[in-house]
C-alpha cells in the first residue's frame, strides 16, 4: 500500500486555491523531491499531509488513513521553520520526544547531538539560528518514522550545513520508511533523489524518477526544472 | 577519494563507472571488504537506493561478491579484473582513436605517433 | 498520553508560577515585619528611620500588588499557553503529535484550573502569614473545630457537603474561564488573516450572545421557574442553599459543554496555522 495519497486534493484559502486538484501516489521505500518555485503549494501539501490544514475538497491519506493521532505516529515532521519551544533545553526536548513518540531512539539522537558538541543542558533560546535548525533535524531524523516529511529543510543554509543535512538525512534513512524533501534548490539534493514532483501553483504536472530523466532527457533534474519554469 | 557527477548521465551508471576505476586503480584491492550501502551512499553523498542499484550491476558484472552475513566484497578474480581492464583500455582507445579520425590521421599514422610519443616517456 | 501532556504542561508553566508563588510568600514574610516596623516607636537616627519607613511602606504595596498578580498572571499564562503552544508556531509540534485535540485542550485546562487553585491557596497563606500570630496556632485545632460547628449548625451537618460543592463550583467556573477564552482563540485563529483581532471579536460575540441566551431561557421558563423558586423557597434554608449550589454548578457545566464542542470543532475540523 502506498505511504501517502493524495485525490483530488483541493485547498483553497479565500478565493485564491493553493492546491487545486493533486492526484499523487508515494511508495514506501523512496525519497522524493518535492519541487517547485515559492508559492507553488509545496508546504500547504506538507501541512494538509500533517492534518495542520484540513481540505477544502478531496481526500489525503496517510498510510491509508486521514491524517490523525495514528498517522502522527508513523510520521516524522520538520516544518519550514522552528516550532519547538526556545525555552526549553536539549535534554527537555529529548525528553519530550520520548514521551511522545514510540520509535523515537535516544541513544541515536544523544549521539548526533554530541557529534555537533550540542551539550544537553543548553537551552534553544541560547543557540544560533543554524544550530537550532540542526536540532530540529537530529529529533527528526531520530526517529524510526515510516514518512518523514522534510520541509525546506535546506532552504537558506550554508553549503556545508546542507552537506550536513543531506548526510544526516541519508544516514538515517532506512529502506521501508519514504521521505518527502519539498524544496526549490534542485541542484543541491537532485543526488539524494529517487523520484522528483514537480509542482506549480497548486498543480502537480510531473512526477519521474530522477534517473529517467537523465536517460531519457540527457539533462540534469535541475537543467528540466529551469527549463519548465522558465515561461 | 572525491566523488564527482556529470549532470547529463543517470547518477548510477556513474557510480558504476567510478567504482569500476577504483577496482581496477586498486584503490580498492581484490577481496577488499566495501562499505556498507548507506555508509557508502554518505560518502558519495547519493540516494541509498542508488548505490544499492549501482552494486547490484557490479554484482552481474561479478566484480563485487555479496555474503549474506558478512557483507560486499571486490572481487577476487584476477581474471574478471583483468577483463575489466582491458575492456576499459579498449574502450579509451575507441575515444581517442574516433578523436584521431576526426582530425584527420589514418591508422599506420597514428600507430608511428604513438611509437615517437612513447620514446619520449 | 493525556498523563505526559500535563507533565509537559506542567513543566512549561511551573517554571513561572513556582517563582511567583514563592515571591509572594516572601512578601507576605516582608510584610508581616514590615507592619510591625511601622508600628514601632522610633529609635533610630531620622533618616534612617524614614528610609525604613518607605522600604516596609514599599514592601508591603509589593505585598499587595503580588496577591493579585498571582491570579493575573495565571490568567495571562492561561491565555498565552493556548494561544502560542496550540494555536502559534508551536502548535506544529502539538498537532502533529499522536494525541487528540481533546487530549491537547484537557491537559491545558486542568493545569490551568492548577495554577488557578494554587493561586488562590498561596493568598490565603499569605494572608495567614500576615495575621496570624503565636495564639492562633495555639488555638488553631479550636478554631477550626468552632468553625465546623458553626457550619453545621447552620446548614444542619451538611457543612462538608456545602464544602464540596463550593469547591466543584469554582473548578467548574476556572473551567469556564478558560473555555470563554479558548473558544474565540480558535475561531479568530481558523481565518487567514487578522486572527488576532477576530480572536478578539468573538469573545465579545460570544459573551453577548450568552447573555442574550441566558436572558431568553430565563423568559422561555419563567413560569416553571416561578414555580420552582416557589418550591425552593418552600423548603428549608440548607436545602435551597444546596439547590442553589448546583443550579449554578449545572447551568456552568452546560454552558461549558457549548465552548468546549465549539472550540473542538474549530480545533479538529477549521485549523488553520500558518
Amino acid at each position: 500500500m502506498s505511504i501517502l495519497e493524495c485525490r483530488g486534493l483541493v485547498k483553497r484559502f479565500g478565493p485564491t486555491p493553493a492546491l487545486a486538484g493533486v492526484d499523487v501516489t508515494i511508495e514506501p521505500g523512496r525519497i522524493v523531491g518535492l519541487l517547485g518555485p515559492n508559492g507553488s503549494g509545496k508546504t500547504t501539501l506538507i501541512k494538509l499531509a500533517n492534518g495542520l490544514l484540513v481540505p477544502t475538497a478531496g481526500e489525503i491519506l496517510v498510510d491509508g488513513k486521514a491524517p490523525g493521532r495514528e498517522s502522527h505516529a508513523i510520521v516524522s515532521y520538520l516544518p519550514e521553520r522552528n516550532s519547538l519551544p526556545l525555552w526549553m533545553t536539549i535534554q527537555q526536548l529529548q525528553d519530550f520526544y520520548d514521551d511522545f513518540f514510540a520509535d523515537f531512539q535516544r541513544d541515536r539522537c544523544e549521539e548526533m547531538l554530541d557529534r555537533l558538541e550540542l551539550h544537553p543542558t543548553y537551552k534553544l533560546k541560547q543557540l544560533s539560528k543554524g544550530n537550532r535548525e540542526k536540532v530540529q533535524l537530529i529529533l527528526a531524523m531520530s526517529r524510526q518514522a515510516r514518512l518523514y516529511l522534510l520541509d525546506e529543510p535546506i532552504g537558506g543554509v550554508d553549503p556545508a550545513a546542507r552537506d550536513y543535512i543531506l548526510d544526516t538525512i541519508i544516514r538515517n534513512y532506512n529502506p521501508e520508511a519514504s521521505v518527502i524533501i519539498s524544496t526549490h534548490l534542485i541542484a543541491d539534493v537532485e543526488k539524494v533523489l529517487d523520484e522528483v514532483i514537480f509542482i506549480d501553483r497548486g498543480q502537480i504536472f510531473f512526477q519521474s524518477s530522477v534517473d529517467q530523466i537523465r536517460e531519457e532527457k540527457g539533462k540534469s533534474v535541475d537543467a528540466l526544472f529551469r527549463e519548465v519554469y522558465r515561461c | 577519494m572525491p566523488w564527482e557527477f556529470r549532470t547529463d548521465v543517470p547518477i548510477y551508471t556513474q557510480l558504476v563507472a567510478q567504482i569500476q576505476q577504483q577496482i581496477v586503480t586498486g584503490q580498492l584491492a581484490p577481496g577488499d571488504r566495501l562499505p556498507s550501502v548507506r555508509d557508502l551512499a554518505a560518502q558519495a553523498g547519493v540516494n541509498p537506493n542508488t548505490m544499492q542499484r549501482a552494486l547490484t550491476e557490479l554484482e552481474r558484472l561479478g566484480l563485487v561478491r555479496s555474503q549474506r552475513t558478512a557483507g560486499r566484497f571486490v572481487t577476487d578474480d584476477g581474471a574478471v579484473i583483468r577483463s575489466l581492464k582491458e575492456d576499459l583500455a579498449r574502450s579509451q582507445i575507441r575515444d581517442f582513436l574516433a578523436g584521431m579520425a576526426q582530425l584527420g590521421f589514418p591508422l599506420e599514422e597514428i600507430v608511428t605517433l604513438i611509437q615517437t610519443e612513447g620514446e619520449k616517456l | 498520553m493525556l498523563r505526559k501532556l500535563m507533565k509537559h504542561e506542567l513543566r512549561a508553566t511551573a517554571r513561572l508560577m513556582l517563582p511567583l508563588y514563592l515571591v509572594v510568600l516572601l512578601l507576605s514574610v516582608g510584610a508581616r515585619f514590615s507592619t510591625a516596623w511601622l508600628d514601632t516607636t522610633p529609635t533610630l537616627s531620622p533618616v534612617l528611620e524614614k528610609l525604613l519607613n518607605l522600604v516596609s511602606i514599599l514592601v508591603v504595596m509589593g505585598f499587595v500588588v503580588g496577591l493579585i498578580a498571582v491570579f493575573a498572571v495565571a490568567l495571562v499564562l492561561m491565555i498565552q499557553r493556548f494561544r502560542s503552544n496550540l494555536l502559534g508556531d508551536e502548535g506544529y509540534v502539538m498537532f502533529t503529535l499522536p494525541v487528540s485535540p481533546h487530549q491537547l485542550v484537557w491537559s491545558k485546562l486542568l493545569i490551568s484550573t492548577l495554577w488557578f487553585a494554587g493561586a488562590a491557596i498561596v493568598d490565603t497563606l499569605a494572608l495567614l502569614i500576615l495575621v496570624v500570630d503565636q495564639s492562633f496556632f495555639r488555638n488553631l485545632q479550636e478554631i477550626l473545630q468552632r468553625v465546623l460547628e458553626d457550619f453545621n449548625s447552620y446548614y444542619a451537618a451538611h457543612g462538608v457537603l456545602v464544602a464540596v460543592e463550593v469547591i466543584l463550583l469554582c473548578v467548574v467556573a476556572a473551567i469556564n474561564l478558560c473555555l470563554e477564552f479558548y473558544a474565540p482563540l480558535s475561531i479568530g485563529h481558523s481565518f487567514d488573516r487578522h486572527k488576532m483581532l477576530l480572536s478578539v471579536v468573538f469573545f465579545f460575540v460570544i459573551q453577548i450572545a450568552a447573555q442574550m441566551a441566558a436572558g431568553i431561557l430565563l423568559l422561555a421558563v419563567r413560569l416553571p421557574m416561578n414555580a420552582v423558586s416557589n418550591f425552593i423557597n418552600s423548603q428549608p434554608p440548607e436545602v435551597a442553599l444546596h439547590a442553589g449550589l448546583w443550579f449554578a454548578i449545572l447551568s456552568i457545566v452546560v454552558y461549558n459543554a457549548v465552548l468546549y464542542v465549539i472550540n473542538h470543532r474549530m480545533l479538529s475540523r477549521k485549523l488553520n496555522l500558518e
